[in-house]
Formats: C-alpha cells, structure tokens, sequence
C-alpha cells in the first residue's frame, strides 16, 4: 500500500470514528428504541416473507387488483387525448391560439405532454394554432425554435413560419425565421422534416446534417452553385448520422437574441455543426472517465463546446476539467457560463466554482466569493462563501 | 477516541454465520415464528446501522432508514436464495440500496427547491477543531460525490470494506467497482486539495503532521 493510500485510509477511519462517536453507534437505548419500532411494524408485513399460503393470497390479490384496475382504465380512459403544453419553468399552462413570445435575453421552454419540447430563442414569437391527439400546429411569427418531438406512429406536428411549411414526425430540428429579410432556414439534428414553400417544387425532405436556406434575404454562394437568391440552398450538407450528436438542446443560438447573430447567414451554420458535437464526452464522464471524457472534449475542440453548451452542461464541463486536475480548463468553462449566461442560478454558481479552484489563494479567491455572495445573498453555497471570506480575511490579518 | 484498527466486515465475527443458528433464524422467519423477526433486528442491527451511517453520514434521518432497511429486508425475504453464508451481505445490499433510494429522493427534491443540503450531526467537540473541521470537510466532499461515487468511496475508504464485498453490496461487477472508486477517489483528492486542512491531512498524514 502506498503512503498516499494510507493516508486516506488514516482520515477515512478517523470520518469512521467521528461519524460512530457523533450518530452514537451502539447505544442501547438507542437500539432498544429502534427494536421497539420495528417489532411494532414488523408483523403486518411479516407474513409476506414467510408462508407460501399467504403469498398465494397475495398473489390472488394482486392479481384482482390489477385486472380490475386494467379494466377501470379501459373503461374509463379515453383512447387518445389532444396534447397539452407548459410554458416556461413556472410550468404555467399554455392555451390554444395563444401567442408567446420569449423574453428579452432568454429563451423559452414549451413542453408537450407527450414528452415533446420546443425552445423559443430569446424575442421569439410562436403562436400555437391547434392541439390535438397527435401533434401540434404552431406559426412561427418571428425568430428561432428548437423542437424536440418524440416519435410516435402517426405523428402530426407542422410548422408554419411565413409562406413555409414543416411537418415532422419524430426528430429534433431548428427553424429560423425571419420575415423582414426574407430568409427562411431549417436543420436537421435527428430523424427528417418535409418543407414546403415558395421556390420549392414538391415537398423537400431534409435529413441529418442539412440545412436548407430558402428567401431573398440570403446572398447566393457560389460553392452552392445557386444562381438565384430565392432559390432553394443546402448549405453545409453533411453526410448524414444515423445518431443524434449534440444534446438537443442548441442553447446557444437560443439565447442569442433574435436578430443579433447575422453572423449565422450566408455562411457556416452554427447550428448545422452541431451534428458533429458528440456528447459522448458528457457519456465518458457519467463513467466516471474524467481524464477521457476530457480528451474527448479537447478533440471536439473545446472552445467550441464553451461557445455551444448550454449552461448546465458548461458547469459539468468544468467539473469533470476540475476532477481530471485541469484546473485551467475548469476556469475557461466557468467564465464562458458567466460570460455567455450572466445573471442566473448557473453564473452565480460558476463565481462560486471558480473561488473555489482558487484554493488557498485567497488573492484570486475572495473577488468570486464576493461575487457570488452579490448575486445570491441568500443562496446555497452562502454560508459556505461567507467562510471563505472571513477565512481569507483573517488569513490577511495574520500575514498583516 | 480513534479506533486504532479498522476491521473489515470479512473479519468480523458473526455467530449466527458461524453455525446453523442462521439458517434456523431463516426458516423461523419464513415460517412466521414468534420471536424470529427480534432474533433478526438483534443479529444484524449493528451492520445496518453501521453502514447506512457509512454511505447516508450522521444524519436525522438515520433511524427511519435502519427501520426502512430491515421492513425492506423482511418483505423482500423470499428473494433471497443464498445461503446462510451470504445472509449478512444480503442485509448489507439491502440497506446500501435503501440509502441510495433515499438519496435519491433528496437529489430530486433539493433540485426542484423543495430539501436543503444535507445537514450533518456535528462532528465529536472531543476531536481538537482542527481535526474536526478536516472530518467535516471530508464528509460535505463525500456527500456532494455523485450518488455512485459516494457509495463505493464510503464503502472502502470509510467503512472499509474489501472490494468483492463493495460489488455485492453495489451489484456491480468488481471491475466496474473498481473503476469507479478510482474516478471517486479522484475526485475526493482533488476537492480536498482545495480545503487547507484535508490537504495537509493527506499530504502529510494526520500522525506525522501531529507529530
């Protein structure tokens, strides 16, 4: 055994003793207490166990119940029922032929009781035409959304944005609308959608990987070949991937505001390549592989994953650059979240996270501990950062 | 007082699996015999408390799970095959995942708003403070670990027990419980590297820092 593996024994045995001393292991009063208890609770399951007599009553019971609790619910339950929807984390429930419009700098969630979600871009406009058993109709008036819908046979959910029409089965995809620059554009992260509009002969399917551009706010380019601004374009059509690569969440078009990104048009997608992102470093990490989920992140190049993931997942980026010891690449995860989502649970949690890979260094420590104790006063790593600071403080002291 | 040995649960002395006294307690039981389920409570109390304390910490709510953890036992009775033998790592399993269940529940509920962190008895005020706050340090480490993490660090560094015994309380395979202490051992040193006095602790050992 190592010296490092007995020192961790020594504490986890000094943790042991500690915890027997604190929860008074052994203590008989406390034992005969916890018998007391049980003995009184015990015999009415007891029976269970034992006698296979009464597992047959059980078993005779259980069955009753369930056939009659089958037959309730094909009586009494509907086949199908229209689908219905919540909005936002407040989970307020949305109505038909409503508009919504997601706010000024955050996107929005819309989630289908069928499992389905879509995301409204910041100062994106939907309104939800009709709900019913299988799917949804929903016009885009303005901006982006991300859909996630969940595959079932005979699926009906359509699109509209301006002239266009997307109907979907079961895929994840965006649309990005814009009526005042005449562009209209659609990508693909899984399964297909057909379009239809102007400029579009039959319906165009669009599969993994692709992203079709229609509308004369967008430049021609000549590696499309395209000669006309209003015809149809593919652009960064990829080969198609039979798995879904980012999570299907772009989050960060979706809180780009509408309208800010003109950098998206006429060239490279950002979405688009979104399909290249495996998550599979997030998979590597589950595992507990942390050294490789980390090289894994590097080879899908690493600052694009700070620019693309979304909040939560930046913060568990920094976690797994934290326990594989990349301390440096933990900070440039955590400062992407505060720059990229400043304001939120997420930002106050990362000033947090970077006091502490500061350590000891209370220098570089005590700006994000103030920083987090600004933000969430009352949050719950608060007394935590307290601490820190009145250590830090008193550390200043001494040295003064 | 610290322990000066830790025994691992293999070397514990167990007499009612050391004779036929186990297998007379599981037939009382499966027979609904009067008494049976106290001689139960009474022969493995100790372990299910231990380990639950090992793998949950000094918590509150300790007591609901030793009773959670043998009611458990007791209705999932006629699903135990094993053999005597192995009755005592069944109890352990049983208590182990019980605690998982727990928190669990808590992970949920603290996400959604509705549980606070996890608040832990205080450490003995007869351990010197600096010691004390190392053990609570190491402890809050511990109970931030993600859930599979937290089961197999506690397991064996904690409560010491060896890794084949890990996997039947886990009911993973033994290499996966050894990868994943591994990632957990990594993440407790480098958590601890962060706080001033674990570091200390295990850069340089308790004893030898003392002395």
């Amino acid at each position: 055994m190592s010296a490092a593996d007995e020192r961790l024994w020594r504490l986890g045995r000094a943790l042991a003793d500690a915890q027997d001393a604190s929860a008074a292991i052994g203590s008989e009063e406390r034992r005969a207490r916890m018998r007391q208890r049980f003995l009184a609770e015990a015999p009415r399951i007891g029976g269970r166990s034992g006698s296979p007599r009464l597992h047959l009553r059980y078993s005779i019971a259980g069955m009753v119940v369930l056939a009659a609790a089958a037959l309730v619910l094909f009586v009494l339950l509907p086949r199908e029922v229209p689908l219905t929807y919540a909005v936002g984390e407040e989970q307020i429930a949305g109505l038909v032929e409503t508009t919504i419009r997601a706010p000024q700098s955050e996107p929005l969630d819309l989630q289908f009781s069928d499992g389905s979600t879509i995301e409204l871009a910041a100062q994106s406009e939907v309104r939800i035409s009709a709900l019913h058993e299988r799917g949804c109709a929903l016009e885009l008036a303005s901006g982006r959304i991300f859909a996630d819908v969940v595959h079932r046979p005979h699926n009906d959910w359509a699109v509209r944005a301006g002239p266009y029409r997307v109907d979907v089965i079961g895929t994840a995809f965006w649309i990005d609308w814009d009526q005042a620059a005449d562009t209209f554009e659609v990508g693909l992260v899984r399964g297909e959608v057909r379009v239809t509009g102007p400029g579009i002969d039959e319906a165009r399917t669009v599969r993994v990987g692709e992203t079709l551009r229609f509308g004369s706010g967008f430049a021609p380019r000549p590696s499309a070949g395209a000669t006309e601004a209003s015809k149809a374009e593919v652009a960064d059509v990829e080969a198609p991937e039979d798995t879904v690569a980012e999570p299907p969440r772009a989050a960060e078009w979706a809180s780009r505001p509408f309208g800010a990104g003109e950098a998206s048009r006429g060239g490279v997608v950002g979405p688009g390549r979104s399909a290249k992102l495996e998550p599979d470093w997030m998979a590597l990490a589950q595992d507990g592989e942390f050294t490789a989920a980390m090289d894994r992140a590097e080879a899908q190049g690493f600052a694009t994953l700070c620019d693309r993931l979304d909040a939560k997942a930046l913060l568990k980026l920094a976690d797994v650059a934290r326990y594989a010891g990349q301390s440096d690449r933990a900070a440039e995860a955590l400062l992407a979240l505060r720059r990229r989502f400043p304001g939120g649970d997420s930002a106050a949690n990362a000033a947090f996270d970077l006091a502490r890979l500061a350590g000891k260094d209370c220098e570089a420590a005590s700006p994000w501990l103030d920083r987090y104790l600004q933000e969430r006063p009352t949050g719950t790593m608060a007394d935590e950062a307290r601490s820190r600071v009145a250590e830090c403080t008193h550390r200043t002291r001494s040295h003064d | 007082m610290l322990r000066s040995l830790r025994l691992s649960s293999s070397t514990v002395s167990d007499p009612t699996e050391t004779s036929s006294a186990t297998e007379r307690l599981l037939e009382a039981l499966r027979r609904g015999d009067p008494g049976a389920q106290a001689r139960f409570f009474d022969a493995y109390v100790g372990i299910v408390e231990r380990v639950l304390l090992r793998v949950f910490g000094p918590d509150s709510e300790l007591e609901d799970l030793v009773q959670e953890s043998f009611l458990q036992a007791l209705t999932s009775l006629h699903r135990f095959r094993g053999d005597a033998s192995n009755l005592t790592a069944w109890v352990r399993a049983v208590a182990v995942r019980t605690a998982q269940k727990r928190i669990r529940g808590r992970q949920v509920r603290r996400r959604t708003g509705l549980q606070s962190p996890e608040q832990f008895w205080d450490l003995p005020s007869a351990i010197d403070p600096a010691t004390q706050a190392a053990l609570a340090s190491a402890q809050r480490i511990i109970a931030a670990m993600p859930l599979e993490h937290r089961m197999v660090f506690s397991l064996r560094f904690v409560e010491g027990l060896e890794l084949r015994e890990i996997a039947e309380c886990v009911g993973l395979s033994l290499a996966t419980v050894k990868r994943r202490l591994q990632s957990a051992r990594e993440i407790f040193e480098s958590e601890a590297d962060m706080d001033a006095l674990l570091h200390g602790w295990l850069q340089e050992g308790h004893d030898e820092r003392r002395g």
